[in-house]
């Protein structure tokens, strides 16, 4: 199709301009506060309001009122009639490849030094789109086009400098365990013992540099090592401070994956697909504490029995009980996360789990459940209008509310989903 | 006695075992011979278990063989009959050997044909009926002598099994070592005629044109036949119809039109055989389309999946004379055998291989055998590899049918009787009675009950196969 | 073994005997079972306690529809089962038509040789599992399905196709029509000049069908049809409609003009950029086919979301419903995938209707949008499609509502005989349902 879209075109370069002249102009913008009246809140870890209002201000969530009655207008805050709407947190999302371009560098087995961080695009259209499906937190993280493609970061979906989205870099670790990054070439990496290795060698090599600099840090006065800065972020990684986001799946994969990772490097493990007969060892999973995305795929077909399992609904019933979804976008496009929750509720999942799935539950698999994930005092104003439950296909999102500021309503604007 | 351990009981005995020492140091490459010589040699083989057929076992038993024929077969008790080498097979457990309805196998692939023959494709729909296997077998080329390792006795056998009528099969038996040039190793041509159907336009084009073309000419037959009778009927001896002088039609009424059951070669009033009154023309090779229609000559067809059954029915309802058939098909769902059952009277018999298969609308393994079987429908059974390896194995799986849900008899009868009825061969093959071919094999145990060793095989009285199981070493024709 | 020696006996050999003339004789009766199938008697079903979504009409509470033998005989609130009808209890869930794709791909054929109608395969799993998401009659195109990760192929010109009804286990009652419809593809970008040749071949296909018909009159031989020219005559004889996929204006453009000149019934299919032209395709009474949502796989960083009329692709039915255009809902992807994306695929097409409602279409008119308009394109709009006395008694049992997506089907009557159980077959039973 020919693009059309010239204003859109010259905001991306205003952007970019203003960014690399560092003028702090874009930024400077005054937060406004802004009361949510009169709508069903939806808090996801502090029940629901059925005729709640939020207020923010300064960019967060001031306060919930439970029980605001029909005439409440507090001073000094326009007003955001959410009257017969649904008002939720916005969504997280573990597993994005949306946030920019360039995804996935493959010349090298393992490329921990690559950051999908320098290209962000903010405010790009696929982006603008997962606004209008309620998804305002997404983890960009490199393709899985090698074993260890990079680090990739925390961002919000609305923002017009990549500092301004940044929620947290390094977001995670991203590797893929196998079924994706098989080398075609007859170097290391064919098959899963050449994979495994380039991966555990490269998780030592970062080791022994945590620990070098580790040692440094206990005692300044000894020799200090020398900086890498490809195995730089290795050390917040080994210090648990930002888990690894693991693109596996199958028995066979999943379990390499937990021995290895979690068993054997002690890192914080999130497992970002997890489908095909990977649930089956939802007990060593949920034994462990590790964390389960689950997707882009919410069904199994069992050929042996010729039934339909749900994926998500396997994890939770192995004894994982914090189960989220994900899009692997633009595998499935970024807009339709809740509709990819809906999946995992229509093939067996609870409705509530599902929620919190793609709210909280991802928020706090990388550790930002300070920041996101729920409608509570003090986190990110990020806070979602729906006509109604975001599952049912049939509604859609009337306003996303970004870092406090409106990114999407669909009352000005054209609808974009 | 579990172990074969041979008691010399006579001469005989002990010329078998000098030669057995001398082919194992190399002595003269020759058959074992065996007593049984194919004239005149009269033998009773004593065994522990002898199993006749389905249903008749002696325990312990005699077998009784003249000429190469079963004579009798009779409890140990009975008294043998005055002049018959004895030979005690010792616990040895005697059955009929095996008879396979279908077999391709040939010099290039009797070592590792790879699967059973009831799911081969067809691409194309080649018409090779007039193709006789008999003339095509090659007595001298050894698949035929170690075929008599395999403890099958007859194979309904055709070179090539693909096409919409791939031709007409012969029974062959394994060669004994003893056969004159003369001698030939086809039980009998003709056994069979063999179809495919697959999907497809061009099939269904084929297969609705040729059918209705050979039955047009059935129904036109008989309608003549009619006419003719309906005048002979009447009070003038006039000349009868063309049929009689050229011999093209031989009367064996088949199809269930009810007014006319049941009629067979009728008594024609011999007066009037008068010449023909159609002019002699050189003797057309009947169709064997034609013949299958009418009841002269059986008919195999191979159908594959479920949506081809219900395709070939369509056209097969449409036919103005119907065949009878013998259905070679590999495991179905039970969906599909509800449907065939409810045809019983066009299914002869159903030819599957020794399998069970998984089906997902059912999510337990199927025994398609043990489900026709119950549903009224002779069971064939075919080998589940078209190789000698494959056909060695078929003890073992019709053990493993037996336990999923296979009575024994009916397993026993899939690899016997029932293939021989369907070649044609009721009596002479498959089973240990008065006249037939005394081709059988001795086991050292039950080779239903799990696991058991072919030591001894038979064709036609000769020993074409020895394992001694005490010493390992095999001997035989089938062997050299 | 059967251990069983021989013993003569009178009594047990009469016995023996006698045992065998009563087998002989059961025998003989089975025999007497006619060879084919009973045809099955008119059964009367009726259906009752259920919300009715009829697609003719507005939705029935407590409704009950009747059906006798493979027809619909009544369809209404709280109407009494007639005596001796087998009742369906839908306890308070939903019976709507069954749904009519107008596309579906490598579904109910076994492998193609000449034509889809002898290749037809009632057994195949992707037909049933699409019979368990709703769909009772689909048109099946000749298309390859690349599933999961491929590109979804354009029909070419010529393309077989066949209307099938999704009778699982039924050869019988499975063929509709073939063809089902006529399948054209506009030549590619250089719009220009293939567009003189598309337009030459029209004009030379017109004539040539004019001397068929002057033949035909006479009774003289008719002229042979060059191979070239096939598609354009089997197009311009207009025994069914043809689907053209043209997305942009200009495209859809040249087709009306082309259509002005050499008429035929023309469903314009994906007409994704073109909603400019959508007054023309109504009062030209051109229906449209549309996909619901957008595509997979789109890592496109430059086109704008929204394009110049504002729309986007969830929006584009209802944009166009509203200007008077008949629209049918294309499945997400043509065929049944198993490979675990789940609502992406043909057995989410009531979901793509409750993507449509999403867009800003009413509920009642996106069940039409994949039921009565579809069967209407096929030209079996008086057969099925809806649910109304003397058609097919094509119809679905919902545990909720069709467009909600928790909804699954719990029964499927096609010709009034129930094909589908979702607690008696293995595919859905063992979902929790909520």
């Amino acid at each position: 199709m020919s693009p059309t879209g010239r204003p859109l075109a010259g905001c991306f370069s205003a952007a970019v301009l203003l960014a690399s002249f560092g003028l702090a102009a874009a930024r400077a913008e005054p937060a406004r506060n802004f009361a949510i009246l009169n709508g069903k809140v939806v808090t996801v870890t502090q029940g629901v309001h059925a005729n709640g209002a939020v207020l923010v201000s300064g960019g967060k969530i001031e306060r919930v009122i439970p029980e605001a009655g029909a005439d409440y207008r507090p001073a000094g805050y326009e007003v955001i009639d959410a009257r017969g709407l649904w008002v939720l947190p916005g969504f997280v999302d573990l597993h994005s490849h949306v946030g920019g371009t360039d995804i996935n560098d493959m010349v090298y087995p393992v490329n921990p030094g690559l950051r999908v961080l320098d290209n962000i695009v903010p405010q790009n259209p696929l982006l603008q789109k997962a606004q209008a499906g309620g998804v305002t937190t997404i983890l960009f993280i490199p393709g899985s086009g090698t074993n260890m493609s990079g680090f990739g970061t925390l961002m919000k979906t609305a923002g017009s400098t990549i500092d301004e989205v940044v929620v947290r870099f390094p977001g995670a670790l991203k590797i893929a365990q196998g079924g994706n990054p098989e080398r075609r070439g007859g170097d290391l990496g064919r098959d899963r013992l050449g994979m495994n290795w380039l991966i555990r060698n490269a998780l030592e090599e970062g080791k022994r540099y945590t620990e070098a600099w580790d040692a440094y840090e206990r005692n300044p006065q000894s020799p200090r090592p020398p900086t890498n800065p490809r195995l730089e972020y290795f050390r917040g990684l080994f210090h648990r401070a930002y888990p690894v986001v693991v693109h596996t799946q199958g028995y066979q994969l999943v379990l390499a994956t937990i021995r290895i990772l979690h068993d054997e490097m002690k890192l914080r493990v999130v497992i970002d697909h997890g489908e095909f007969d990977g649930g089956e060892l939802g007990p060593e999973v949920a034994a462990r504490g590790v964390m389960v995305m689950n997707g882009p795929r919410q069904f199994r077909f069992d050929n042996e029995r010729g039934a339909f399992v749900g994926t998500a609904q396997r994890w939770y019933e192995g004894g994982v009980k914090e189960v989220g979804v994900n899009t692997d976008s633009a595998v499935v496009p970024e807009e339709e996360l809740s509709y990819q929750a809906a999946m995992a509720v229509r093939f067996g999942l609870d409705e509530e789990v599902a929620l919190r799935g793609v709210t909280i539950s991802g928020a706090r698999a990388v550790g930002i459940e300070d920041r996101v994930g729920s409608i509570e005092a003090g986190k990110d104003a990020d806070i979602v209008l729906w006509t109604g439950d975001p599952f049912d296909v049939r509604n859609h999102v009337v306003l996303t509310m970004v870092n406090g500021k409106v990114a999407y309503d669909s009352r000005r604007e054209a609808r974009r989903f | 006695m579990r172990a074969f351990s041979c008691v010399v009981a006579s001469r005989a005995a002990a010329a078998r075992w000098a030669l057995l020492a001398a082919a194992l140091t190399g002595g003269p490459a020759g058959a074992a011979p065996s007593p049984g010589d194919a004239a005149g040699s009269f033998v009773a083989y004593r065994a522990a278990r002898i199993v006749a057929r389905p249903g008749e076992v002696f325990e312990p038993g005699v077998l009784v063989v003249r000429g190469g024929l079963v004579e009798a077969v009779q409890s140990a008790a009975t008294p043998i009959p005055p002049g018959a080498e004895v030979v005690d097979l010792g616990g040895a457990v005697l059955l009929p050997a095996f008879v396979n309805p279908l077999s391709s196998i040939s010099e290039r692939t009797y070592r590792e044909g790879s699967g059973g023959v009831t799911s081969i494709a067809s691409r194309d729909p080649r018409d090779a009926r007039n193709f006789a296997a008999a003339s095509a077998v090659r007595a001298d080329e050894p698949v035929w002598r170690r075929l008599g390792r395999s403890g099958y006795g007859a194979v309904g056998w055709l070179p090539d099994s693909s096409g919409f009528i791939a031709g007409q099969a012969a029974v062959v038996r394994p060669r004994t070592g003893r056969d004159t040039p003369q001698d030939s190793l086809v039980l009998k041509e003709e056994a069979f005629l063999l179809l495919n159907f697959e999907v497809g336009k061009r099939w269904r084009e084929v297969w609705q044109g040729e059918m209705k073309k050979a039955a047009d000419a059935v129904v036109k037959e008989r309608d003549e036949k009619k006419a003719a009778e309906t005048k002979a009927a009447e009070p003038k001896p006039e000349e009868k119809k063309a049929d009689d002088a050229k011999g093209e039609a031989k009367k064996a009424d088949e199809k269930p039109a009810p007014p006319k059951d049941g009629e067979k070669k009728d008594a024609q009033p011999s007066a009037a055989r008068a010449p023909a009154p159609a002019p002699a023309r050189p003797a057309a090779p009947p169709d064997p389309l034609v013949r299958v229609l009418r009841g002269e000559l059986m008919m195999f067809l191979r159908i594959r999946t479920p949506a081809a059954f219900d395709h070939y029915f369509r056209i097969h309802d449409a036919l103005p004379v119907k065949p009878k058939l013998v259905i070679l098909t590999p495991p179905q769902p039970p969906e599909v055998i509800d449907k065939l059952a409810r045809r019983g009277q066009s299914i002869i018999a159903v030819v599957l291989e020794p399998r069970l298969d998984a089906f997902w609308e059912t999510s337990v393994l199927v025994n398609s055998a043990a489900l026709f079987s119950a549903r009224g429908i002779p069971v064939a059974l075919v080998p589940p590899a078209d190789s000698l390896d494959g056909f060695e194995g078929m003890p073992y799986r019709l053990g493993e049918m037996v336990k999923a849900g296979l009575s024994e008899g009916e397993a026993l009868a899939a690899a016997t009787v029932v293939p021989a009825k369907i070649l044609g061969l009721e009596g002479r093959v498959g089973q240990l009675v008065r006249g037939a071919t005394a081709s059988f094999n001795a086991f050292d145990a039950d080779p239903l009950a799990g696991t058991s060793r072919l030591s001894r095989a038979y064709v036609g009285g000769v020993e074409v196969y020895h394992d001694d199981l005490a010493t390992g070493s095999v001997s035989g024709e089938a062997v050299r | 073994m059967i251990l069983r020696a021989r013993r003569s006996c009178p009594i047990r050999a009469a016995a023996v005997i006698g045992f065998a003339f009563v087998t002989l004789l059961a025998a003989v009766a089975r025999a007497q079972v006619p060879i084919l199938p009973p045809r099955p008697p008119e059964r009367v079903v009726a259906v009752v306690n259920a919300t009715v979504l009829t697609a003719a009409g507005p939705p029935i509470v407590r409704g009950t529809v009747i059906c006798k033998g493979s027809k619909i005989e009544q369809v209404g609130a709280e109407l009494p089962a007639p005596a001796g009808a087998e009742v369906i209890d839908a306890r308070g869930g939903y019976v709507s038509p069954g749904l009519v794709a107008i596309e579906a791909a490598a579904m109910g054929v076994g492998g193609t040789d000449g034509n889809i109608a002898d290749s037809l395969d009632p057994y195949q799993l992707s037909l049933r599992v699409a019979l368990a998401c709703g769909i009772t009659t689909a048109n099946v195109v000749d298309v390859p399905f690349p599933g999961f990760f491929g590109e979804e192929v354009e029909a070419i010109s010529g393309a077989g196709s066949a209307v099938i009804k999704l009778t699982q286990g039924d050869l019988e009652g499975m063929l509709v029509r073939e063809p089902g419809l006529n399948y054209f593809a506009m030549p590619g970008r250089q719009v220009g000049l293939n567009l003189f040749r598309v337009r030459e071949s029209f004009r030379k296909a017109s004539e040539h069908l004019k001397a068929l018909r002057e033949a035909e009159a006479k009774k003289t031989q008719p002229p042979r049809t060059p191979p070239e020219l096939e598609p354009f005559v089997t197009i311009l004889q207009n025994e069914r409609p043809t689907v053209v996929t043209a997305g942009e204006e200009e495209e859809v453009n040249a087709l009306l003009e082309i259509q002005r000149e050499y008429p035929f019934d023309l469903i314009l299919s994906r007409p994704d950029a073109a909603f400019g032209v959508a007054r023309s395709l109504a009062s030209r009474r051109v229906p449209v086919l549309l996909k619901a949502r957008g595509a997979d796989f789109s890592f496109d960083f430059t086109t704008p979301v929204v394009d110049e009329h504002g729309l986007i692709p969830i929006r584009r039915p209802s944009a166009f419903w509203e200007l008077g255009v008949s629209v049918a809902l294309l499945p997400y992807r043509r065929g049944v995938s198993l490979d675990g994306l789940a609502g992406r695929d043909l057995t989410a097409y009531h979901l793509e209707a409750a993507f449509a409602v999403r867009g800003g279409m009413s509920e009642e008119n996106a069940l039409e949008a994949i039921t009565i308009v579809p069967a209407r394109l096929l030209r079996i709009g008086d057969r099925v499609g809806s649910l109304e006395r003397g058609k097919d008694a094509d119809l679905l049992v919902w545990n909720r509502h069709p467009l909600d997506f928790r909804a699954f089907v719990e029964k499927a009557f096609i010709n009034g005989k129930l094909y589908y159980e979702r607690e008696k077959s293995t595919l859905f039973r063992g979902i929790p349902l909520k």
